[in-house]
């Protein structure tokens, strides 16, 4: 049985741990890095607040995840509004640069412009597709955690990603390696 | 929707080695007639890896990292602090506070003065509350006869058998 006192070390750990993965959901809900930021740090309130509640062996990622989706929405029907479009453009502190220590500085460029390429194209994905590509591509979760957090089947999970990812790949064959099937088959 | 689109889940059921029975043999029979779903099946991958060379997809900044490792530090340190307090008894955690040698809470003269105080009356109250028990007693039994000397009291059995004296005795007791 998990004390307190260890519960809460445990916490911050994950916290920690899963501190990209909150922010980069955040970014992918809000579009716009002061909100992230500061639904990443209200969702850790009220993680820590709620802690004593967390049963042994619950999912700690998909619950944090949760949290942080419920955070969002109790603002957006605060706001009554829809959200404000940012402007993305490449940010130093936002941009990843321990990708891999092992890549050599042309991979590394390689890399960063990918993820930009990728953020922007993602950010042009409806609401509901940037989220279950953040959600299933990103962080790993299982379809069944991502219904749970999403509220909805995970046959509607599934077919959601699998149209998200067609979307995604049509975006990405203009700037990226990858092939796109329906220009492929129109030069056909 | 065409049957293809409806493939969606499909493909990745199929990729997630998570098809079986009829279910895998309908999608393998689906494949075979159907090159579209075939090209779909095999840029999955090429997706996917891209997608991960690329994690995470955005990084915290680092002072959002601190306010969070400081705030769940500080919940951690409060709560030790609290379960340290809660596991002391309370006699436990006032002897401790009375008898901190580096900083005492009370004065020693003080201190044994009250503790001179605690042993007398644990010796002489004992005494003194046996001698007010007796004196209310005695008391108790003169205002009875008294009563009775003038009348007050009626008996409560009068009779010259001894067995109803028995009886009445009896639900004396």
């Amino acid at each position: 049985m998990i004390v307190p006192s260890e519960k809460n070390h445990f916490l911050g750990h994950v916290l920690h741990e899963f501190s990209d993965g909150l922010y980069g959901y955040a970014m992918i809900l809000s579009r716009d890095r002061t909100e992230a930021e500061d639904l990443v740090q209200e969702t850790c309130v009220r993680a820590i607040q709620a802690i004593d509640g967390l049963r042994p062996g619950s999912n700690v990622k998909s619950w944090l995840f949760t949290i942080l989706r419920n955070v969002w929405l109790n603002r957006l029907r605060g706001r009554r509004s829809a959200p404000k479009m940012v402007e993305l453009d490449g940010d130093e502190n936002t941009a990843q640069t321990a990708v891999a220590a092992t890549k050599d500085p042309h991979a590394l460029y390689v890399s960063k412009v990918e993820r930009e390429l990728i953020r922007e194209a993602i950010q042009q994905l409806s609401r509901e597709f940037r989220e279950i590509i953040v959600l299933r591509e990103y962080e790993d979760l299982s379809y069944q955690e991502i219904a749970n957090i999403l509220g909805c089947a995970a046959g509607t999970v599934m077919s959601r990603l699998g149209r998200a990812r067609s979307k995604l790949r049509s975006l990405l064959s203009r700037s990226l390696r990858i092939p796109d099937r329906r220009e492929k088959g129109a030069r056909e | 929707m065409n049957r293809c689109d409806e493939q969606h889940t499909g493909i990745l059921l199929y990729l997630d080695n998570a098809l079986t029975g009829q279910k895998l043999e309908d999608f393998r029979a689906h494949l075979a007639d159907c090159s579209d779903c075939r090209e779909r099946l095999q840029e999955q991958p090429a997706l996917s890896s891209l997608l991960w060379e690329t994690r995470p997809l955005y990084s915290a900044p680092e002072a959002l990292r601190a306010r969070i490792t400081a705030a769940a530090a500080e919940r951690a340190a409060a709560v030790s602090r609290a379960s340290i307090r809660n596991h002391k008894t309370r006699p436990q955690y006032l002897m401790r506070w009375l008898l901190d040698l580096r900083h005492p809470a009370l004065p020693w003269k003080l201190l044994a003065a009250m503790t001179l105080v605690l042993v007398l009356g644990l010796v002489f109250i004992p005494d003194a509350i046996q001698r007010v028990r007796a004196t209310d007693y005695v008391e108790a039994a003169t205002q009875i006869h008294r009563s009775y000397l003038s009348g007050v009291l009626p008996l409560q059995c009068r009779s010259r058998s001894p067995e109803v004296i028995t009886a009445w005795l009896v639900g004396k007791w």
